[in-house]
């Protein structure tokens, strides 16, 4: 009897030491997945609710909206965003400048979205004509009500912006001619799927060149 | 009294025993499976609907107009401006492709297969006097083991 | 004076070996089929999971970058005003550089190689965008460059998508 209680108690430690780690690897394997969609509808979802936050934060300014804004816990749909809107001079026409901050955060994710908004000054009343450009993005989280988190995405879209006048300036200092023939001569050395349509491509990147 | 073989009795206990056991396990491959497939449409319609939201961005304002529920299927849907014609490695408009069975047969099984649908619903939205924009919700509707799934977004869409 | 009975044997007879090993052959074929059925449907499980993976960080790592990205130089509409599709898409990223995303079909791989727009020659990315990708394509179907749509797909898994370029040049 000593035996057979000693067999039947090994079978059994035996189908519990199988059957435990099946059983909890395939919970997680279900449980990650499903982790991983949510994880990506956050990071979606996020990206979507900040342009939103842009595209209403030009909106208020073609209503006149003036001076510093900070707008939080804004709703598009469930979900929140918030908005900077952040005066930083005149420009030549006396149009107000504005640095404009779009940001939201779903879970562990941030997207926020910053660009420039000059608000040209019409007769009195609106919609004002705003113009909006050099809009630039960052997961990053930083707070956009914070003046240092502000400084900081200043400085580094500056850096980005910098390397956009380099190539602009490169563009104006060459003739269409010349320009597309420095970009056949890098032909040589592209991945295999870009050379044959490459000079294609350069034509077309020179119709695209800046003239002055 | 020492016995000399199983009996039947205790045989049947054992497979009993096993069955139970089994049990847990087979329902969980069946979840985990359930979860993989839950997840996967999920991904696709986050993704779909997103591509919807761009979309609306390169319209016409005036062409952002309401598709009301139960959506609009995509295989073997209309032309429109967000999927079909979904490709076109041509030169010419006539060589586009739809997401039809004889076009794009892999796609348009997959479509198919869980209804996948799409809904616009458009409210006008009002920041500043004078302007106009658009409070477009994009419903994404699939079935999956016979039940209706939902997935949700809405954007802006500014006049410009 | 009665003689005790004698002592049953220890031991199973043959009879009862042949069906203890019978009946232990059943249950272990059915066990043993169950087994590799699942086997095999766990794997299928993993493919799938691992594809839907691979296309979430090929999208994101994608329309992270072409959101703000200035104008889309190829593929282009057609002279025809209808929609043009390639398998690989070049763009100016917000710095003005020319970026490509090129699919790979040999390695199943998204790539993406930076074609200087100065002096400098091109360079590869050591790591890929997006992997297990059997087919991309991009879409172009907007007059003025800026609305591109991708379309991935790998054993019977489909990912649509599509960015709005932020920036006009």
């Amino acid at each position: 009897m000593t035996r057979r209680r000693g067999i039947a108690l090994f079978l059994v430690l035996a189908l519990v030491a199988v059957f435990v780690p099946v059983l909890l690897y395939l919970s997680q394997t279900g449980s990650s997945q499903v982790r991983q969609a949510m994880k990506f509808h956050e990071v979606q979802q996020s990206e979507s609710v900040a342009l939103s936050g842009t595209n209403s934060g030009l909106c208020r300014l073609r209503g006149n909206l003036t001076g510093l804004q900070q707008l939080s816990n804004l709703l598009l749909g469930d979900t929140s965003y918030d908005l900077t809107l952040k005066p930083t001079g005149q420009g030549v026409v006396l149009q107000n400048l504005y640095h404009l901050f779009s940001r939201c955060a779903l879970g562990r994710h941030s997207y926020i979205l910053m660009s420039d908004a000059e608000q040209l000054q019409p007769d009195p009343d609106p919609p004002v004509m705003v113009i909006s450009h050099d809009t630039w993005n960052t997961v990053e989280p930083y707070d956009i009500n914070l003046a240092a988190d502000v400084t900081a995405m200043e400085n580094l879209r500056g850096q980005d912006l910098l390397g956009f006048e380099a190539t602009k300036n490169y563009e104006r200092g060459k003739t269409p001619a010349q320009y597309e023939s420095d970009l056949l001569a890098k032909q040589s050395s592209l991945p295999q799927e870009l050379k044959a349509d490459w000079s294609s491509i350069a034509g077309v990147l020179k119709e695209e060149k800046l003239q002055f | 009294m020492n016995r000399r073989a199983v009996s039947f009795v205790e045989i049947v206990i054992a497979l009993g025993i096993l069955i139970v056991c089994m049990v847990p396990v087979l329902t969980m491959f069946g979840s985990a499976g359930r979860a993989v497939l839950k997840s996967q449409n999920l991904g696709f319609a986050i993704g779909f609907a997103h591509r919807i939201s761009q979309h609306l961005l390169a319209m016409p304002f005036e062409s952002v107009t309401e598709v009301p529920l139960p959506g609009q299927p995509v295989a073997d849907g209309p032309d429109d401006e967000f999927f079909n014609p979904v490709s076109n490695f041509g030169t010419t408009g006539a060589n586009a492709l739809r997401i039809t069975k004889a076009q794009t047969p892999d796609l348009w099984a997959f479509l198919r297969k869980y209804e996948f649908r799409y809904a616009l619903i458009v409210n006008n939205v009002n920041f500043a006097a004078g302007d106009r924009m658009k409070c477009v919700g994009i419903i994404i509707t699939w079935k999956e083991g016979g039940k209706d799934l939902l997935y949700k977004l809405y954007t802006y869409v500014p006049d410009i | 004076m009665f003689q005790t009975s004698e002592r049953p044997k220890a031991g199973v007879t043959l009879v009862e070996l042949l069906i203890g090993t019978a009946i232990l052959a059943v249950i272990l074929g059915i066990v043993s089929r169950w087994f590799f059925m699942q086997r095999e449907y766990q794997q299928r499980l993993s493919r799938v999971s691992e594809i839907q993976e691979d296309f979430r960080r090929a999208s994101w790592n994608m329309i992270q970058e072409l959101q703000m990205a200035r104008v889309i130089i190829w593929p282009r509409i057609n002279a025809d005003k209808s929609l043009h599709s390639d398998t690989k898409l070049v763009f100016k990223d917000f710095n003005g550089q020319i970026i490509s995303y090129y699919h790979e079909s040999a390695t199943r791989q998204i790539r993406r190689c930076v074609i200087p727009n100065g002096p400098g020659g091109v360079v590869i990315n050591p790591r890929p965008i997006g992997e297990g990708i059997a087919s991309a394509s991009f879409t172009a179907s907007s007059f003025d460059n800026r609305l591109i749509s991708f379309h991935l797909s790998s054993g019977g898994v489909h990912a649509l998508d599509a960015v709005y370029l932020l920036n006009g040049d």
